[in-house]
């Protein structure tokens, strides 16, 4: 039997398993991509579209009809590639299973994340399954997360801070996304099997 | 204003910040001690207790340190800060004593919070900047999270977050069957940073090994300095394949590049591969058994 995940995927799982008040259907819809996005969703990937190919500065800046103002003095770098998907196979039993994602950038071996968040919990990235899939899809040894924290105010967001996460491949990670693929694997197989390619 | 940097050289790792958490008890000051040439600033009043106390600093007040200069640490290649959670208590003290406006019931307003972050990140990039390896070390505490009980630094609420940024690396000591381990690597149950990649280590005893972690210090940074120099080799390689992509405009180039994609080094083949797809694609072609032919 072979299927395909994505990454999110992946930490969708670790979230239904972490939060009482997300039930089965929630879920079904996460992986199913049937949830319809909401505004903060819809702000982040207006964040991530500006960054796939940004000016040299910004200040204020305007997308999807979404405005974006710059409170603070940061510095980003541009990685060398930009937006790529790529994919890595693993075996649960007899089953193949094919893990994908697309990354924000990458250059040599580090992996670049753009977040955009009204709430900095870093505990949710230290735990995250992301950058570990990341890494080991990718190849690479060191994972970056951009911070920006922002808040919104008279309709436009207002980025009041950035900073920077970074994450490093360990001994053992490979095995860790393994064991995340299986815990996703076994819920599927349970309550949504027609996501299952066969 | 947002800048965004063009790549650069990378620089050489020579000073790092650490952070070392634990139960208290475990030997984290005595751990701290073994650093290469090390002052400790004593905020917890516990220096007495480790086994090889060096020199340390008495600290009752922030002003205590905020006065330290590159003078008076010229002896010294590492700053121990026992505990990052009690400096942070007296920084927080000292920002509501300067401006009560920052402080309310003995606490931190959310403007409190953004004073303590800015002081304490810039005093760590202080340090670092006139050579020292700082290392903070913590206590643990335990959450209950359902089943798990996880263990985390014990450390106030939002500056947490500053200790997780600053850290270039982050390990855990512990007690695995009546030894002490230090463990750089990440659990379902206890975060870490590890950097050098390196398995959990069995600290031994500090008398016979007064440098063990001068020695694991060092060995962090090499490996560190090791990624450096293999982001160069891997971004040379990249961008040899990026010229040949931004040149391919017609299904022969594209199918050339996949096919030449096949051998190439593991470590940069996702990452050729993915880019080569994104251009085929974005020139309306598409990937179907294993070649690229044109859309339907």
């Amino acid at each position: 039997m072979k299927t395909t995940f994505r990454v999110t995927d992946l930490d969708s799982m670790l979230w239904f398993l972490k939060l009482e008040n997300m039930t089965v259907d929630d879920m079904r819809k996460r992986l199913t991509h049937t949830e319809p996005p909401n505004e903060k969703m819809a702000i982040g990937t207006a964040w991530h579209s500006i960054l796939e190919d940004p000016p040299d500065s910004i200040s204020e800046i305007e997308k999807n009809g979404i405005t974006f103002r710059i409170e603070c003095e940061y510095g980003v770098i541009l990685p060398q590639v930009r937006e790529i998907r790529a994919e890595a196979v693993y075996h649960i039993g007899h089953d193949e299973i094919t893990l994908s994602g697309g990354c924000d950038g990458i250059s040599g071996n580090i992996i670049t994340d753009h977040k955009l968040t009204f709430r900095e919990n870093l505990d949710t990235y230290f735990e995250s399954y992301q950058w570990r899939a990341y890494l080991d899809i990718f190849n690479a040894d060191i994972f970056k997360y951009y911070l920006y924290c922002a808040k919104q105010k008279n309709g436009i967001v207002i980025i009041t801070g950035i900073s920077e996460l970074t994450m490093y491949r360990y001994p053992g990670m490979k095995d860790d996304v393994i064991k995340g693929i299986r815990t996703l694997y076994y819920f599927v197989n349970e309550y949504t099997p027609e996501i299952i390619n066969g | 204003m947002l800048k965004i940097i063009k790549e650069s050289e990378p620089i050489k790792v020579e000073q790092l910040v650490m952070v070392l958490y634990g139960a208290p008890g475990l030997g984290k000051s005595t751990l701290g001690f073994s650093a290469d040439s090390p002052i400790l600033l004593d905020f917890d009043k516990g220096a007495y207790r480790a086994s090889n106390r060096k020199d340390s600093v008495p600290v009752s007040s922030w002003g205590d340190v905020a006065s330290i200069t590159a003078e008076d640490l010229k002896d010294y290649n590492s700053v121990v800060v026992d505990t990052a959670g009690r400096a942070l208590d007296f920084l927080t003290t000292d920002i509501i004593k300067e401006n009560p406006k920052m402080g309310y019931s003995g606490s931190l307003t959310l403007q409190g919070y953004g004073a303590l972050k800015g002081l304490f990140v810039s005093w760590l990039k202080s340090l670092k900047v006139i050579g020292k390896d700082v290392i903070l070390i913590a206590h643990s505490s335990e959450d209950k999270k359902g089943d798990d009980l996880i263990e985390r630094l014990d450390v106030q609420g939002g500056s947490k977050g500053e200790i997780y940024k600053s850290a270039d690396a982050m390990g855990r000591l512990y007690i695995d069957k009546g030894q002490r381990v230090l463990s750089f690597s990440p659990t379902d149950t206890a975060f870490g940073k590890n950097p050098g990649n390196i398995e959990p280590i069995k600290i031994p005893d500090i008398s016979t090994n007064p440098d063990i972690l001068s020695v694991i210090i060092h060995d962090i940074k090499t490996k560190l300095n090791t990624l450096t120099e293999e982001q160069q080799k891997r971004q040379s390689e990249i961008a040899d394949w990026i010229a040949k992509i931004d040149e391919s405009d017609t299904l022969g180039h594209f199918n050339k590049l996949v096919s030449g994609s096949e051998s190439i080094n593991k470590n940069i083949s996702q990452i050729v591969k993915g880019a080569i797809h994104k251009a085929a694609t974005d020139k309306g072609f598409i990937f179907n058994k294993g070649k690229y032919e044109v859309k339907a």
